[in-house]
């Protein structure tokens, strides 16, 4: 106290008080710098958190959210903040529900964790399938969960899963394809080569018989036979390849009206007999997506099976009736012929079957298969419908 | 005595061409069906004969190619029902289709013939088939 008057002292104690004081002025600004920092890494932290790609979600003891990152709520297709307290197994199905609440029990023991696999309601119209994992826990009796959003790589997986297990079933359909276009192309080879080896036979069967023939009449008559067989033969050979032409001709579209295709068609068979298409009413108010050549084909090949099959029918009436029916064009060809036992009906459209003697009518039975071949060329359908002596109805359907 | 024979085609030159190569082997005692109901009925039912029996065939030569129901499916008939004379099936065929050649095999027939019919040739099938029947 004896200094306490002593200027000297009193100018150092000052002194010293004013060092003390730039001291602690250097040392807040130090502070206020650190502080600043601080709350700049902490808001790039909770930016990182926020905008992480990954959910982040933090439950309490009870499952209940603590805390939930903007990814998070958008997994949960929750309003950021308002789902707070919340139990996370109550965004998920029952289904998922056992399993997560098994991974959530062994993630607080520690235990070691497969990623479970569930579906949240997502942030768009259908829900995501995303994979968790335990993540950083965060306060005491709290645990962190990451959340990936899995929904591609879960539907790229089943996709190929999906193609896996039907590539079996694809194959085996394509080659049951394969097998019966191989069975159908056998089938068509044996039916032309018997048609080509009958007329063969016939001329080598009346070639004998002229070696062994007495008399002009006799010798004349045979030899005429042997002309009938090779011309027989020309026939088909020339029908094949009208067959195969419809068959491998790219067919030209437009819209076809089949009112003035069928008066066309009809008015060159008269030209060709011209009594017999009498007996044709046409009622047709259809136009359809055709080749107009094609579809002449095959209603010429329908007129002639019509007439060809009422000749012997004392009041022949044939009609041609064409309409919209539920939407898909419908031609019916219907006449009041000799008909055919529906038995046979499926042998109809196949090429050279015959349902009545040739000798009673005849023909190279190609006619129907060339109908069949054109329609199916539309992709369309053709069916008939008949009973012996009840005349006969063919049906042909066009796609809508 | 000349074995009865029902030829069974839809074509009049074929049928005109087998009953003349069976003629010029003495196979003389032969009757037609131009389709398959047509053959069954003759086989099953016999057709009248003046004087006597019915007549039945003991031999059918059958072509393959009919309208409507087809050789095939009147051999699987006489398969089912052969009627009382249980005549033997001898298939007629201008086709080399090996299915329906075997077809035939499974369903009885007990020859297949090419056409034209060769009389001799048949004749002597008949005869192997006599003599296997004797022994």
């Amino acid at each position: 106290m004896q200094d306490s008057g002593d200027p000297a002292n009193a100018r150092r104690l000052l002194h010293e008080l004013r060092v003390h004081q730039v001291e602690l002025e250097l040392q807040n600004e130090t502070l206020r710098e650190t502080e600043a920092l601080a709350q700049a890494e902490r808001s790039r932290y909770l930016e990182l958190f926020e905008q992480a790609p990954l959910g982040y979600f933090t439950l309490d003891a009870l499952g209940c959210l603590l805390q939930v990152n903007l990814t998070g709520w958008g997994l949960l297709g929750f309003p950021a903040g308002r789902g707070l307290g919340l139990p996370l197994a109550s965004f998920l199905s029952g289904h998922d529900r056992g399993r997560f609440l098994d991974f959530l029990a062994r993630a607080r023991q520690n235990l070691p964790l497969a990623p479970c696999e569930v579906e949240l309601p997502g942030p768009g119209p259908g829900p995501v399938r995303v994979q968790l994992q335990s993540g950083p826990g965060g306060a005491e009796g709290a645990c962190g969960i990451m959340a990936t959003d899995i929904t591609l790589l879960h539907k790229a997986l089943e996709e190929r899963r999906h193609l896996a297990e039907t590539l079996d079933q694809r194959v085996l359909l394509r080659t049951a394809q394969l097998e019966r276009a191989n069975r159908e192309m056998e089938t068509f080879t044996h039916m032309v080569s018997h048609e080509m080896r009958a007329p063969i036979a016939r001329m080598e069967g009346f070639g004998r018989m002229l070696s062994d023939a007495t008399g002009e009449d006799q010798v004349r008559r045979t030899a005429e036979r042997i002309g009938e067989a090779a011309r027989r033969m020309r026939a088909v050979i020339d029908g094949l390849l009208q067959l195969t032409r419809i068959s491998l001709d790219p067919a030209r579209m437009e819209t076809v009206d089949l009112g003035s295709l069928t008066l066309r068609v009809l008015e060159d068979l008269r030209q060709e007999s011209p009594a017999r298409t009498d007996c044709v009413s046409v009622d047709v108010d259809l136009q359809v997506e055709g080749d107009p050549r094609l579809l002449g084909i095959a209603l010429r090949n329908l007129l002639q099976n019509a007439l060809k099959f009422t000749r012997d029918t004392p009041c022949p009436a044939v009609t041609v009736i064409a309409r919209n029916q539920k939407e898909r064009p419908l031609l019916v060809v219907r006449d009041n012929g000799v008909g055919f036992d529906m038995a046979w009906a499926g042998a109809l459209f196949q090429p050279f079957t015959r349902l009545h003697p040739e000798a009673d009518f005849p023909g190279l039975g190609l006619g129907l298969a060339m109908v069949r071949l054109v329609v199916t060329k539309h992709g369309g359908q053709v069916w008939a419908v008949s009973s012996p002596g009840e005349g006969a109805a063919f049906h042909l359907q066009f796609p809508p | 005595l000349a074995p009865r024979l029902l030829l069974v085609d839809d074509s009049p030159d074929d049928l005109e061409l087998a009953l003349w190569a069976l003629g010029k082997v003495g196979l003389t005692d032969v009757r037609a069906a131009t389709n398959g109901p047509e053959a069954l009925e003759l086989i099953r039912q016999g057709s009248p004969d003046a004087g006597g029996p019915p007549w039945r065939p003991e031999w059918v030569l059958l072509d393959l190619r009919l309208p409507g129901m087809d050789g095939l499916e009147v051999l699987r008939e006489l398969r089912r029902d052969p009627g009382a004379g249980a005549p033997r099936v001898v298939v007629l065929t201008s086709s080399e289709d090996p299915r329906e050649r075997q077809a035939c095999w499974e369903l009885g027939a007990v020859a297949i013939l090419d056409k034209p019919l060769d009389g001799s040739v048949l004749q002597e099938r008949m005869r192997s088939f006599r003599e296997a029947g004797e022994n």
